[in-house]
């Protein structure tokens, strides 16, 4: 298994045994994929992932000890390469929106069949997950927004095109369907979310530096 | 009243000066004489019953009764000087029916104007200028023949003998102080009682208005000399003529008073209008020589009324006594003061010589009467003012009110529709996820199920609570977002199961009163359509297509399955709970299918709802 081709490295990070043994086994499967470390709790996962890099970060929102979004936040900056997938039950878009905001790349969600895991890893792999159209109309509007600073606009608002292709996937078309639509490649729309994620998590630290700045915590 | 104020001043610096000017301009003031009552057209003989007199001579004490003719002898003496130079004979009243003089037994014809406008009642001064042909040097004659009615007054004067015009100004002085002046009042208080009437007619609820014009235009039809000229001619009406020109305004001046004082008193007032009336027969019944009683008795019934009056007006104010009120009050102390004074010379208890005053009030009056009107006006304004102001603020008050009111009323019904929408929502858990999951429970305990259908309506279950999330998210209504978002949440179902897809959905409209309730009923819908064609109808293509016909819009799940036979299956309860929840959106789901030749479901939707 391990000496086949490319193998990509999974780390999982996931409080509840029966569905970490899910979700480890379900990777098992997959010949392409490699299960490195399982962390039951927060301050494993930031113990473990503080030296070791997988290519693929698996984290509960939900841990016991810390939030997963500071799992996130901490293997985003420590392993930029790194690409960080969190587990949702419902997808739901306030806790999505903030994970990408803290740097993960998408989500999976618990009750999917074994056989998506894979298919959502893959997907992460090519350059993006699966953004729900509500997910992404919020991103159409959140990073629409006039930028506050001129300085800070390249870097936090989306360009026509960035926008023309979330506006397309909020309407429910596959990114297969968006390229088509836009008459580019499924590889340049992923390109393209990937470099909207980005703008993302520049924003919601633009939004806190601004936030701080208002509230007088920085001079 | 400005130009009467100044007038009145001009009159007294006039005075002032004439009383400088007066001794070097008199050479003789003849107050002393020899009297006799003689009925002949030239001098009586020196041997006639002279008798000494001084001067002024009032008829009424000294020769009370009918009208008679009577001779005044006058000797004086003059230096040569004099007696070269024209003299003017001035008397401070001409006061009689006719007045001849005699100079030296030369008869001097007097340039009496029987029509000056100060003549008769008014009795205004006279000059006369003579010539220097009837004078000699030293001792000199001068007989005056008077013709007088003792009831009215007459008599004579002192006489005052100065050279040249010197005694012109004196006379001037005196002409306008007794007769200008009433010209002037009289003009005044016409314009006054015209203005007055003007805006009673604006304004007739305001009856102090009425009184106050009435009052002032008799004052003017009294103050005005020149209609005794006009009228005087005919004897048969001299007494009432003499009577009204006099009295006329006194009644209405009573009223004005108790409309200024705010009270009524229509027997009172009745009374001094009968009275008045009487007083006005009489004088017509007594005729000229009977006048006199008349106007006594009617002058002094009238002052008592007026310093009544002028006792109740002071008292009714007590609480409001404003400078206007005193302007008023002192104005109307003025009338009875100079009422009294010419009282008290008809009864001939002062000076002869003076004359009658009553009418230097009206300018007061006028002016504290003008001064209460434009007071009372701008109170008025303002008290309309402070009105509209706390009517806007009470206004304002009640929008407050209403806005608040508004705004709990519209909070209350947001919080109840939130209710409702929560209510729903967990109905619709309770129904779907809620009864599946107990129903699945039985299966699973019961042995029943095998575990491909558990897994199956386990993911079902799963999936109906994600799409009842999603209904949860801020989509604003857009209704290609919350198709969208079926076929995300469908990803993996149509993916697993091999058809092909076409999703062709366009451009869509906000529909932003769509509740999530809504948003999960449209969700539901195309989700089991979708979920039919999936799962049931082995199709080879599924297509999801949207399309706006006019104010309507159309969402169509067509596939190319087998199809179902429309008359032979009795309409299910999932086909009713479709048509339930369109009908909830306000809209319709139909169904076609037959058999072999695929299924179509179409939910339209009206885009705005009413």
């Amino acid at each position: 298994m391990a000496d086949t081709v490319p193998v990509t490295t999974v780390a999982l990070v996931e409080d509840d045994r029966d569905t970490r043994a899910r979700l480890a086994s379900s990777i098992r499967a997959q010949a392409s994929l490699a299960l490195v470390a399982e962390y039951a709790t927060g301050a494993e996962a930031l113990a473990g992932l503080d030296s070791s890099a997988p290519d693929v970060l698996l984290v509960d929102l939900g841990l016991p000890d810390i939030s997963g979004l500071e799992v996130v936040r901490f293997a985003a900056g420590r392993h930029p390469g790194c690409d960080i997938l969190v587990i949702s039950i419902f997808g739901d878009e306030a806790n999505v929106l903030a994970a990408l905001e803290a740097g993960a790349r998408g989500y999976l969600l618990k009750g999917s069949l074994q056989h998506d895991i894979a298919f959502d890893i893959q997907d992460i792999r090519n350059g993006g997950s699966p953004l729900s159209p509500v997910i992404a109309r919020q991103v159409l509007k959140r990073l629409q927004a006039p930028a506050r600073e001129t300085a800070a606009e390249d870097e936090t608002t989306l360009t026509a095109r960035e926008s023309e292709i979330l506006n397309t996937i909020s309407r429910g078309f596959s990114y297969a369907e968006t390229a088509q639509v836009l008459g580019i490649s499924v590889g340049t729309v992923h390109t393209f979310l990937k470099r909207i994620y980005r703008k993302l998590a520049v924003h919601s630290k633009t939004e806190a530096v601004f936030e701080a700045n208002r509230l007088g915590l920085i001079r | 009243m400005k130009f009467l104020a100044r007038a009145s001043a001009l009159v007294l610096a006039l005075a002032a000066h004439a009383a400088q000017a007066q001794e070097p301009a008199v050479i003789h003031v003849l107050d002393r004489a020899d009297f006799v009552l003689w009925n002949s057209r030239t001098p009586p003989p020196d041997d006639a019953p002279w008798k000494p007199v001084s001067l002024p001579d009032n008829w009424y004490l000294s020769h009370p009764g009918e009208t008679q003719v009577g001779w005044y002898r006058f000797t004086y003496d003059l230096t040569p000087e004099q007696a070269r130079i024209p003299h003017s004979i001035y008397l401070l009243r001409n006061s009689a029916r006719r007045i001849d003089f005699w100079f030296n037994g030369y008869r001097h014809s007097a340039n009496v104007a029987y029509g000056d406008p100060g003549a008769r009642n008014w009795s205004p001064p006279m000059i006369n200028t003579v010539s220097a042909r009837n004078l000699i040097p030293g001792r000199n004659v001068l007989h005056i023949r008077v013709a007088a009615v003792p009831e009215i007054r007459q008599g004579l004067t002192r006489v005052m003998l100065s050279q040249g015009s010197a005694g012109r100004p004196l006379y001037e002085l005196r002409y306008i102080t007794q007769v200008t002046t009433l010209f002037m009042f009289g003009a005044a208080a016409l314009i006054a009682g015209l203005l007055a009437a003007a805006f009673w007619l604006r304004e007739r609820g305001d009856t102090t208005l009425l009184w106050f014009s009435i009052t002032a235009l008799a004052w003017a039809v009294a103050a005005f000399p020149w209609l005794h000229a006009v009228f005087t001619p005919r004897a048969f009406f001299q007494g009432p003529l003499a009577f009204t020109l006099r009295f006329a305004y006194a009644v209405p001046m009573l009223v004005l008073c108790l409309r200024v004082a705010g009270q009524r008193w229509p027997v009172g007032e009745a009374a001094l209008w009968i009275f008045t009336l009487a007083g006005l027969a009489l004088a017509w019944l007594l005729g000229e020589d009977g006048q006199g009683v008349v106007i006594t008795y009617w002058s002094v019934a009238y002052l008592a009324a007026l310093f009544v009056l002028l006792i109740v007006l002071i008292r009714s104010q007590q609480r409001e006594r404003k400078w206007a009120f005193w302007l008023l009050a002192g104005a109307l102390v003025l009338a009875v003061l100079l009422n009294a004074h010419d009282l008290a010379w008809w009864m001939g208890w002062i000076d002869y010589e003076s004359f009658q005053l009553a009418h230097f009030h009206i300018p007061l009056v006028l002016f504290a009467i003008g001064a209460t009107i434009v007071d009372r006006h701008f109170r008025a304004v303002a008290a309309a003012e402070r009105a509209k102001l706390e009517l806007e603020g009470r206004v304002a008050e009640k929008t407050r009110e209403i806005e608040a009111n508004y705004a709990r009323v519209e909070e209350a019904e947001r919080e109840k529709a939130l209710a409702r929408e929560r209510q729903r929502i967990m109905a619709d858990m309770h129904d779907g996820v809620g009864s599946s999951l107990v129903a699945l429970l039985g299966a699973v305990q019961s042995g029943q199920a095998a575990l491909p259908e558990v897994e199956r309506r386990l993911h079902d279950a799963l999936q109906e609570l994600r799409l009842a999330v999603d209904a949860l998210e801020p989509t604003d209504g857009d209704l290609g977002v919350i198709l969208g978002n079926v076929r995300h949440r469908m990803r993996a179902a149509i993916e697993n199961s091999g058809v092909r897809f076409h999703w062709q959905v366009g451009e869509l409209p906000q529909l932003s009163s769509l509740t999530p309730r809504g948003v999960l009923d449209i969700q539901r819908i195309v989700l089991e359509a979708l979920t039919n064609s999936l799962r049931h109808a082995r199709a080879s293509d599924v297509t999801v297509n949207t399309q706006i016909n006019g104010s309507s819009l159309q969402i169509g799940v067509l596939d190319d399955g087998i199809g179902f036979d429309e008359a032979s299956i009795a309409p299910g309860r999932g086909l009713e709970s479709l048509r339930q929840r369109a009908r909830g959106l306000g809209g319709t789901v139909e169904v076609r299918s037959s058999r072999g030749a695929g299924t179509s479901v179409t939910l339209r939707l009206p885009l705005e709802r009413p």
